[in-house]
């Protein structure tokens, strides 16, 4: 890019040196912005809940990683998002298990098709696009009932796409089982939608 | 056969884990391989794959369509609010210090108990310990708020540090308008078409116009068009706000090839994984552009007084492009002044032209000029001169009048005719001169500022977005040539009927697009090439088709330009020459070619068919079904591949020997009689099918032999050995073996197994007509089986070398530049082996340096694998040496190319070719047709030029 940038860029400095992480630091900001909507999804996922509740957890999330950031002595974050999604299960399971029961009242609201098509706000177009997003419902919900252990490894490859070695790395399974989960959880949910289909 | 199924249940529970990685695309090579091997015979394990990736992108189609949830904006204050705390101690004033307080107060009360009372002998000595310790659960009771926050100096902690290009990145989008990230404001338009109305269309005003654009264009007048202008280019180029919804996870460089893997991520949480192998935090290489809160981004950015920083280079961009068509009128009007004498007419004034008046300057202005350094081409062209300037000139003029114009235009013209005038000098020398095209010619040759306008605004409206359905109306208006307006109405009402459906997508041809103003032309591959098929059928019904059914890429795509193929899904091609048509203007042939899939490539066949005739196969699920296969079979099979027939039992007979797959019911008849029950004599019936496969060996071709065989064979261990060895030899000359099993088994298919192995091929099993038709159809290849989905090419000219360019046909696939890494935008499909070529007209810029011999640009193909089912990017420089004198006996089929695209531009009546009658098409294809006299295709494009030569003749006033 142009000088102009540079100079752009020195001017926020010098405008307004407060709102600069500090130069050798992480911008926080920048962090939640990139990964406050996969990990909301996640989470919400995760604890079968809407938003609001994944909101709770997703916050705690980053402001536990501006803790870390800011105590001294702590380990370095090698892999960023390894860490927020690693972090993220651990809230999200602490918070569900906190809740256990109105999670499954939760669930059941939730299966319902009128409830959820409400809390998507998806938008009609065509017969064809009503069609995929009924499959796509379908799948939603049928993510929603998988077993916990099959569930994460699928979020965690459709939503951020982390690799079979990553999730082993953040999860502590062998990659064996990663994959196990991982094909089981995609059976499951296939053969809900192939259900789907053929009623 | 017994043992199949197990052995199949076998391989399904070895590799049924690796499936869902699989969908991913997330094993290793080796396990891939196993994997689509075991797919590749197993029809379960393919339905579940295929029901996998179904559920997958249902998954993800859903969370890219829903709203991207997001943070309160309270916690984003929140969080923003964080860092600029002052450390421990004002903190603890705040809202949650009193709980800190207490915890603190209570662990201190609590430990000071434990010391003073139960080790009261230690306290003294504890003290420091105390302390230290105490700070400790301060902090670890604190969840919210950092103690010590800016305590530490830089680089304390083993963060990754912002490096100088991304916060360049970060702070960029503060200079971008606000429709990049956010929903178009209403008011950012107004002065952007007003800017753009002096013609400069800089790369802000571009930026800028793009949310806006599609609903301005609508509007009449010149300066709506001319926003939309870079329209078929695609708007805006800032590929840094599209770039990053991919995480790249593989770059390697095959040759020329650069193959970029993408795994798709969604959009919105774009993130990581740089290209240069930098890590983590995503900072690098990552445009605040692309962030869900892009806009939030930018917008804090120009509150921290960034904005504006970046206006003065974009002025310089635009004021260069100024400069730069003035440069180039300046020569234009150079070029017409000396051409002046020549021609009666005046710029300035004149009577309303009629055609005539104008022909003798298009053909003039076309041909005066031929090309002497390319031999080949020179020489044509002169003969077409020749031609031209006899009888011939109206037959040209026929097809080349301008197009007329709207009534809209009329008005806005006539209402600000002095400006346009001005606007339209400039466009002219900019657009005709150079090339001598008879856009200007004409215009120049005698008119009174409304033919002017005509090439103004023809050229400005072709630049519409290719999306925006233009009113029926204007549509009507839009008819290519006044004569066959009125004979296509006089077409029966089938054939109007017809004519309509054509007309009612008719887009602009794409126009010439400077390449300081846009250098990426984006479509979508097409191989289509029904609209050629169409023109056929008018011409042969002794009619011009209607210039609305022309789709100029699919007369070229309709013939074969015998491109190498290579391993990967796509090839990439480049060729360039002088244009045969015109005058200082290269043609550059992009050829992308897919590669065939299958276990070969669909070549000529030699087939030769081994028939069990033993008394087992005389049941119902036997030889009713290997006819039932053969009659599959046959359908995928064309003249180009015979099929031989042997039937074996104690003694083989050759029943059928090279029959064409066109004689079908002989062949099912000779089938049919095929009388079974007695002994086999496999081995003998292996050693005949060899001998007539040998016999009929063609090289380069499939030469295969296929066994259908219920197994019961009673051949020896020593025969077997021997048997194999036949096999082993053969394949190693090119004659590969499949089995087909049939009839669910009581039997032992060792040897089938055996003999499919040795021989190359398959063994496959047939219970079904249904499997039937997957084991022959399905895996022989013969099939089209899509490669590729989603296919785009976006090419990048450089503007050090390319001035302008020019992208024939297309036009219904165009795409905006920025969707080109949109992953969502519907693109072309490509089948198994289909290739799709495009043809540009490049106007290349004077080497000044000799040194200084860069590429011509890029080419970049991004698809989805339909195998893997991954993204993947192809992309492959134009090198200079990619152009040369090329000449039709060097390189027929590029000339092929640029006359079945020159034929069908003139059948439409593009403005681009009113310097070309279709005589010239008519020499240039026969100079092909003399280098290629084997491809039919040709004889029968010549035969259809010459019918419209005759037609635009008789069609003449």
């Amino acid at each position: 890019m142009t000088s102009g940038t540079d100079d752009g860029t020195l001017a926020v400095n010098n405008l307004n040196p407060e709102l600069n992480a500090p130069p050798g630091g992480f911008d926080l900001v920048k962090v939640v912005r990139e990964y406050e909507t996969p990990l909301l999804r996640y989470v919400a996922r995760l604890i079968g809940s809407r938003y609001d509740e994944a909101r709770d957890v997703v916050q705690d999330v980053f402001l536990k990683l501006h803790k870390h950031m800011t105590t001294p002595g702590q380990a370095d974050i090698g892999n960023m998002r390894g860490w927020l999604y690693r972090v993220a299960h651990n809230l999200a399971m602490d918070y569900g298990r906190g809740r256990k029961r109105r999670q499954t009242l939760e669930n059941t609201a939730l299966s319902d098709p009128s409830v959820l098509e409400k809390t998507r706000g998806g938008k009609l177009d065509d017969a064809r696009d009503i069609e995929k997003k009924e499959a796509a419902q379908v799948a939603l919900r049928a993510v929603d009932r998988l077993p916990e252990e099959q569930k994460n490894v699928v979020l965690l490859k459709i939503i951020q796409g982390f690799t079979l070695k990553e999730i082993s790395g953040m999860t502590g399974l062998k990659i064996g089982t990663v994959n196990y989960r991982l094909t089981q959880g995609l059976r499951t949910l296939a053969a809900q939608l192939q259900d789907r289909g053929d009623q | 056969m017994k043992d199949t199924p197990e052995k199949k249940q076998l391989t399904c529970a070895a590799i049924e884990n690796l499936l869902g990685a699989y969908v991913f695309a997330d094993l290793s090579a080796a396990d891939s391989a196993r994997v689509e091997n075991h797919l590749e015979v197993c029809a379960a394990c393919r339905a579940e794959v295929a029901a996998m990736r179904q559920v997958v992108q249902a998954l993800k189609d859903e969370l890219a369509a829903e709203d991207a949830p997001v943070l309160s904006g309270e916690f984003h204050q929140r969080l923003a609010a964080l860092p600029a705390a002052p450390p421990a101690r004002k903190s603890i004033l705040g809202l949650p210090a009193s709980r800190v307080i207490l915890q603190v107060a209570a662990t201190f009360v609590g430990l000071a108990a434990l010391w003073m009372f139960i080790i009261p002998g230690l306290f003294t000595a504890e003290r420091h310990y105390s302390k230290t310790r105490l700070d400790k659960c301060a902090r670890m009771n604190d969840d919210d708020i950092p103690l010590e926050y800016n305590a530490y100096p830089a680089g304390t902690f083993d963060t990754k540090e912002l490096d100088p290009e991304a916060r360049e990145e970060l702070t960029l989008p503060a200079v971008a308008p606000p429709p990049l990230t956010m929903p178009a404001p209403p008011a950012a338009p107004a002065p952007e078409s007003a800017l753009d109305f002096d013609g400069d269309d800089t790369m802000e005003t571009r930026r800028g116009a793009r949310p806006a654009t599609e609903h301005d264009i609508i509007l009449p007048g010149l300066s709506a068009s001319r926003l939309a202008k870079s329209g078929s280019g695609g708007v805006g180029k800032d590929k840094s706000a599209v770039d990053f919804s991919d995480e790249v996870f593989d770059q390697r460089t095959d040759g020329a090839n650069t193959v970029t893997r993408f795994e798709k991520t969604k959009k919105e949480t774009s993130f990581t994984v740089l290209t240069d192998g930098t890590d983590v935090n995503g900072k690098k290489n990552k445009p605040a552009g692309s962030y869900p809160y892009g806009g939030k981004v930018s917008a804090s950015a120009s509150e921290r007084g960034v904005g504006g920083a970046l206006p003065a280079p974009r002025k310089s961009q635009s004021e260069e492009a100024e400069s730069f068509k003035w440069r180039d009128a300046e020569a234009a009007s150079k070029a017409l002044r000396d051409e002046g004498d020549r021609r009666k007419g005046d710029i300035a004034a004149g009577p309303e032209p009629k055609p005539a008046d104008a022909a003798p300057f298009s053909v003039a202005a076309a041909t005066a000029e031929p090309s002497p350094d390319v031999a080949g081409v020179g020489r044509f062209r002169i003969e077409s001169e020749a031609k031209t300037r006899g009888a011939g000139v109206e037959k040209t003029l026929s097809l080349t009048t301008p197009l007329p114009k709207t009534r809209q235009q009329e008005a806005v013209a006539a209402k600000d005719s002095e400006r346009e005038y001005d606007d339209g000098e400039v466009f002219l020398r900019e657009a005709g001169s150079k090339t001598g095209t008879v856009a200007s010619g004409e215009d120049l040759a005698g008119n009174n500022g409304r033919l002017l306008k005509q090439a103004i605004d023809e050229p400005e409206r072709a630049k519409q977005p290719s999306n925006l359905p233009p009113s029926e109306k204007e549509e009507a208006q839009r008819l290519p040539l006044d004569g066959l307006a009125t004979r296509v109405t006089e077409l029966p009402a089938a054939h109007l009927e017809a004519v309509q459906e054509a007309w009612f997508k008719p887009l602009p041809v794409n126009p010439f697009q400077l390449t300081a103003q846009d250098n990426q032309s984006t479509f979508a591959l097409d191989t289509d090439t029904a609209s050629y098929r169409i023109a056929q059928n008018y011409l042969r019904n002794n009619q011009l088709p209607p210039g609305g059914a022309i789709r100029m890429e699919e007369f070229v795509n309709a013939f074969d330009y015998n491109y190498p193929r290579g391993d990967q899904v796509f090839t990439i091609h480049v060729e360039g020459a002088p244009s045969p048509f015109r005058k200082n203007l290269t043609l550059l042939k992009i050829g992308i070619q897919g590669k065939i899939i299958g276990r070969e490539a669909r070549k000529n066949g030699r087939f030769v068919f081994l028939i069990d005739t033993s008394g087992s196969m005389a049941r119902h699920d036997r030889m009713p079904l290997v006819i039932h296969s053969i009659e599959l079979l046959l359908n995928q099979l064309d003249e180009r591949d015979t099929l031989s027939v042997i039937t074996y039992g104690p003694e083989p007979a050759l029943i059928l020997d090279a029959a064409s797959p066109r004689e079908k019911q002989r062949i099912l008849d000779t089938l049919k009689a095929i009388q079974c029950g007695g002994a086999t004599n496999l081995y003998k019936g292996v050693l005949l099918a060899y001998e007539t496969a040998r016999r009929q060996f063609q090289a380069q071709a499939v030469n295969r032999i296929v066994l259908f065989s219920d197994g019961a064979t009673n051949v020896g261990p020593t025969d077997a050995a021997d048997l194999l060895s036949q096999v082993s030899a053969n394949r190693r000359q090119g004659i590969n073996f499949t089995s087909i099993g049939f009839g669910l088994g009581d039997y032992n298919d060792e040897i089938l197994e055996a003999l499919a192995n040795k021989g190359d091929g398959n063994y496959l099993f047939v219970g079904t007509p249904e499997e039937a038709r997957q084991a022959l159809v399905e895996n022989m290849g013969a099939t089209a089986q899509h490669i590729a989905k989603d296919a785009k090419i976006q090419v990048e000219f450089n503007k050090d070398i390319v001035r302008r360019y020019r992208l024939i046909g297309y036009e219904n696939r165009d795409i905006a530049d920025k969707d080109f890494r949109n992953d969502s935008v519907d693109a072309g499909e490509v089948a198994s082996g289909q290739s799709a070529t495009a043809l540009y007209e490049v106007e290349l810029l004077e080497r000044t340096d000799p040194e200084f011999n860069p590429d011509l640009g890029t080419v970049y193909v991004r698809y989805r694998d339909m195998e893997t089912y991954r993204i993947e990017e192809i992309s492959r420089r134009i090198s200079p040496d990619a152009i040369q004198n090329l000449t039709v006996k060097k390189a027929p089929r590029f000339f092929l190319a640029a006359g079945a695209a020159e034929f069908a531009e003139q059948l439409r009546g593009s403005e681009h070719v009113q310097g070309s009658a279709v005589s010239d098409v008519r020499h240039l294809l026969e100079h092909v047709a003399v280098e290629l006299p084997l491809d039919t295709g040709i004889q029968t494009l010549l035969n259809d030029v010459r019918q419209a030569e005759k037609l635009t003749g008789r069609s003449a006033p």
